[in-house]
């Protein structure tokens, strides 16, 4: 009974997560309480904590469980002391421990209890050939136990995340990692490498730019044969903002004349269209309304401001009229987060917030409150948004979830994260 | 003096292009290595690092020593807060620029390279790096160079002089370098 009132209180919240002026429904109590175990052995228990503690991290950030911490431990292939489990108040238990019929990377078995109906409901074996990429597995372990409850998705957890980090002047690398930075990999080192943008939901290539002989490139690289294509180039700056979701066609900031403003770019006919002409700045475009408009930062009204349009049309909407100066933008159906500077002086503190509002009607929400908070990026299915903070000289990755009023911080151990995608 | 340092400038720069070259070191067998084994493996399995265009030791000392004779002849031009329009002094060290550059019309071209400070959007900075570039180059038109000998390049807020965390730092990073190239 308390998983069905869990299960209609998590849908109702789904229904009304479209609109953001909505208020978040109580259900600290109705969520399931569980506790995450390990039977390890003693010589290599070590990265199956690890395993653990990240699954328990998951479930937390999900918002969908209660974690119920315990000491309780019992072997894999034996049954769990449902009246202990219970007098503790566990709803789910879950048992981990590893697979021994692998030799080379990562297997671990994992076993599900429901303690209500006392009873085995889930056993599974996960793995992966590089021990490193555990976080990987933990995070799929998590996503697992959220499918078997039936609660809304959490598939963003096993994504990549690609981002750029500035090592010293005109030197960045590009990385992927998973949401958490624990798992992390270099995969293009060498000169300035800047805004990593993947190029399809896959995630199997991504887009960048890359400065060859002082001239801003935009490359095309596949992570899984390393085939690089060069895409554009462009005298001043040039940058993809975002991928039409067929991936067929790119808003790119570029400036052939030395003014920069937003170019359509369709990958099939090559055709490069111009879709903004104006003589200040004209940067960060997104695809909205199913890729037939874009929104967009600009300084038309002396300030940087977001602003909206259609592709080919001619006549250009002020989106947000709170700050004086949001300077960059993301947008999800009918939400858009942006990034507002909450002072106009160098000599003020140094403050970037992000804030959500809706096409919808008039609400506005703050996300965040201190340090600045950049690159705001909605998940796929709007209910996460993930965004840089750098704050007393850090580098963190965050994640805002939205239907929990709750936000995570992942710190970067060195350089500052220069852009984001995930 | 000066004109001694920029000939003996270019002169260096043709010896260094000569050498240097641009590297780009891919990966070919890491391909081959990593295929996805199973949907189980997610498709971390096929991450691979790569080198992007790694600069030759010739090609830098050439881009070096392209910086320090171009810092000696010309002057970097300074930009107010949020600000791409030239003025003031600024103008006036554009104007000198001007007169400098004339002197070897035809011979050499210009690279205008445009940063910011650390304040702002990152994609924003860049956008407002290429637009002070932007004004440096009509600045230079405007005083008789010619437009086809001038490129633009913005480095936004990748590129600071100063790391200081105050706004006499910030200022040094808000501004435009010339670079003359062969």
């Amino acid at each position: 009974m308390k998983k069905i009132l869990f299960i209609f209180l998590i849908t109702l919240t789904s229904i009304f997560a479209v609109d953001v002026s909505m208020e978040i429904v109580k259900k600290s109590n109705t969520k399931p309480n569980i506790l995450i175990s390990s039977s390890s052995q003693v010589n290599n228990s070590i990265i199956l904590e690890k395993v653990r503690s990240m699954i328990e991290k998951d479930l937390n950030i999900s918002g969908h469980f209660n974690i119920i911490k315990d000491k309780y431990k019992v072997q894999i292939n034996k049954n769990a002391d449902y009246v202990y489990l219970a007098r503790k108040n566990v709803d789910l238990f879950l048992n981990i421990n590893f697979d021994a019929s692998v030799v080379k990377g990562l297997k671990v078995k994992v076993k599900v209890y429901d303690v209500n109906e006392k009873r085995l409901v889930l056993s599974k074996s996960l793995s992966t050939s590089n021990m490193n990429r555990y976080p990987f597995l933990a995070h799929r372990i998590a996503i697992m136990i959220n499918s078997y409850m039936k609660a809304p998705s959490i598939k963003w957890m096993d994504k990549f995340v690609i981002y750029s980090v500035y090592k010293k002047r005109q030197k960045s690398d590009i990385l992927i990692s998973d949401y958490t930075l624990t798992y992390k990999k270099r995969i293009v080192t060498g000169g300035l490498n800047i805004f990593p943008k993947w190029a399809n939901k896959k995630q199997d290539s991504f887009y960048y730019t890359n400065y060859v002989n002082s001239t801003p490139t935009v490359f095309k690289i596949n992570i899984f044969n390393n085939k690089k294509r060069k895409i554009l180039a462009s005298d001043g700056m040039v940058v993809v903002s975002d991928v039409s979701s067929d991936g067929s066609k790119l808003l790119i900031t570029a400036s052939p004349h030395g003014q920069p403003d937003i170019y359509l770019l369709d990958l099939n006919t090559k055709v490069q269209t111009r879709v903004t002409r104006y003589k200040g700045i004209d940067v960060g475009a997104h695809f909205i309304d199913n890729d037939k408009k874009i929104v967009f930062v600009s300084d038309r009204l002396s300030r940087p401001n977001i602003f909206s349009k259609s592709i080919n049309g001619r006549g250009i909407e002020k989106l947000v009229y709170h700050g004086t100066n949001n300077s960059s933008v993301s947008t999800y159906k009918n939400r858009i987060v942006y990034t507002s500077r909450d002072k106009n002086s160098e000599f003020d503190k140094k403050s970037f917030n992000l804030f959500l509002i809706s096409t919808r009607n008039d609400s506005i929400k703050k996300l965040t409150s201190s340090g600045v908070n950049q690159f705001p990026k909605f998940s796929n299915d709007g209910e996460s948004i993930l965004f840089i903070k750098n704050s007393n000289n850090k580098s963190s990755i965050g994640i805002i979830r939205l239907n929990f009023d709750k936000m995570f911080l992942f710190p970067l151990s060195e350089g500052r994260i220069q852009s984001i995608d995930w | 003096m000066k004109k001694f340092l920029a000939y003996s400038f270019l002169a260096s720069m043709l010896i260094f292009t000569g050498c240097g070259s641009q590297e780009v070191d891919m990966d070919d067998t890491a391909a081959a290595k990593n295929t996805i084994k199973s949907m189980e493996e997610s498709s971390e399995n096929s991450l691979n690092s790569m080198e992007s265009e790694s600069m030759t030791n010739a090609s830098d000392m050439a881009a070096s020593l392209a910086n320090d004779i171009s810092n000696t002849l010309l002057n970097t031009v300074y930009f107010g807060f949020d600000k791409y329009e030239l003025r003031g002094d600024s103008r006036e060290s554009a104007k000198m620029n001007a007169d400098k550059i004339a002197v070897f019309s035809g011979k050499v071209k210009i690279k205008l390279e445009g940063n910011s400070d650390e304040w702002g959007t990152d994609e924003y900075n860049y956008a407002l790096g290429l637009k002070r570039a932007k004004a440096a180059k009509d600045a230079l038109v405007a005083d008789g160079i010619e437009k086809s000998s001038i490129s633009l390049v913005s480095f936004g807020e990748s590129n600071p002089v100063c790391t200081e965390k105050n706004s006499a730092c910030w200022k040094q990073n808000r501004r435009v370098e010339y670079k003359l190239l062969p």
